[in-house]
């Protein structure tokens, strides 16, 4: 699990181009949108096409999405109950 | 009538941004085309708004940016750009994940930012400007159709019109020009080389003291060297111009490409005037007239400190009349009058 986060952390650094960020900058259950790491919805639609393109999962519930995204634990927990 | 230019920046492959180095040192290209000399953009651009951006949208903003300061402009009126491209490397990344999700899901931000328009239309987002946006994407004419456009809201009575020319090149564009026969390959010396950047404008109605203007502008197309000859005979009677009042001819020629347009256009002048092949510092691209105009701007703002650049050519006078003359393939054809 720690293994996925950290390639998670990773993956989102070099897909949402967040310059100037390093995996250790982003804590575990930092809240990632919003007052958290700032993303946005444009963001979101990326993460979704991440977790298509890299790990085969679809979500189709938009308020599935909200949960998901929440931080990087919440995303490493949705993807390990699904492999 | 004339367009009043209060200010312009550029970045192109030489040191053209920072103005208190312009031109000064060559920078040596490599590469098989001119990559543009980018500056640093933390500090110009908000670094949340930085992320998404691709190069060409950087150094659109950052020249806009720079021209509208110079210019004490907060909002234009007007914000007119002219690309041949566009926004080449998302469009090729947008593409690329077509072909390779064999048609699924898509990255939204490459899709978002792979229209030609996403120049002008980002800049007035971070202005916050609601006023005519407006993009021309005509090959080898797209700067001068922006210009055109930026003379005729003058003529209707707008102010300070954001008019600007981008362009970007990557390693895949360039390969696929290359093999089409579009394009030279720099490292081997067989034609011009392609290169990238953008030139940004403040045009006004306002005359004032040492303020240089746009006097006048002509295009054509497919037209032959003797064509091209009446052309610019009509263009500088019309300007009521003598070819002995033009100080300086700035030419899209260069050394691997001598052909028969710009050596006509050439010898309707005494050997004696000045002449700057301005793609050796910008290269070949579909708007290399802006840079040409932004160049000129130069020049006849700043004299002196030009002369001291080593791509100079010896100015014995005071610049005061520059004709631009560039061609995009033989197909488009531009004149530029810039005075002061």
């Amino acid at each position: 699990m720690e293994n996925l986060k950290e390639k998670l952390k990773v993956e989102i650094i070099e897909l949402l181009n967040l310059e100037e960020m390093t995996p250790a900058d982003i804590a575990n259950d930092e809240i990632l949108f919003g007052e958290g790491l700032g993303l946005d919805s444009i963001d979101a639609l990326e993460l979704i096409v991440l977790l298509e393109k890299n790990y085969k999962l679809k979500i189709e519930n938009p308020e599935e999405g909200k949960k998901i995204f929440r931080s990087i634990n919440t995303i490493a927990e949705f993807i390990e109950s699904k492999q | 009538m004339r367009a009043y230019i209060k200010s312009t920046s550029a970045i192109c492959a030489q040191q053209t941004f920072d103005k208190s180095e312009y031109l000064a040192e060559y920078i040596a290209p490599e590469g098989q085309y001119l990559k543009a000399t980018e500056p640093p953009y933390r500090g110009i651009i908000d670094p949340k708004q930085i992320r998404r951006m691709s190069r060409i949208i950087k150094m659109s903003v950052a020249t806009a940016h720079q021209a509208l300061a110079e210019a004490e402009v907060q909002v234009p009126e007007a914000i007119i750009v002219g690309t041949g491209l566009g926004c080449i490397e998302d469009t090729i990344k947008f593409l690329k994940d077509i072909i390779e999700g064999e048609e699924g899901i898509l990255s939204p931000t490459a899709f978002i930012q792979s229209t030609h328009n996403t120049i002008a239309g980002q800049i007035a987002l971070l202005l916050q400007c609601p006023n005519y946006n407006f993009t021309y994407a005509n090959r080898g004419h797209s700067f001068e159709n922006s210009v055109i456009d930026a003379r005729i809201q003058l003529s209707e009575g707008k102010d300070n019109i954001l008019v600007g020319a981008a362009e970007e090149m990557n390693l895949q564009a360039f390969e696929i020009m290359y093999n089409m026969g579009c394009t030279g390959d720099r490292n081997k010396n067989d034609g011009s080389a392609l290169g990238e950047g953008a030139s940004f404008f403040v045009l006004t109605n306002e005359q004032k003291e040492g303020r240089p203007y746009l006097q006048d502008i002509s295009v054509s197309n497919h037209i032959t060297a003797e064509q091209l000859e009446k052309s610019l005979n009509s263009f500088l009677a019309k300007n009521k111009v003598d070819a002995s009042d033009v100080d300086l001819l700035l030419m899209g020629s260069n050394e691997f490409e001598k052909d028969g347009f710009y050596e006509k256009i050439a010898s309707l002048f005494a050997d004696n005037t000045p002449q700057l092949d301005f793609k050796k510092i910008c290269g070949e691209h579909f708007t290399a007239s802006g840079f040409a105009m932004h160049l000129g701007t130069m020049i006849l703002q700043d004299q002196v400190s030009l002369n001291n650049s080593y791509l100079a050519p010896q100015l014995k006078r005071p610049v005061r009349k520059i004709l631009i003359y560039n061609h995009y393939k033989a197909m488009n054809h531009t004149f530029m009058l810039l005075s002061i």
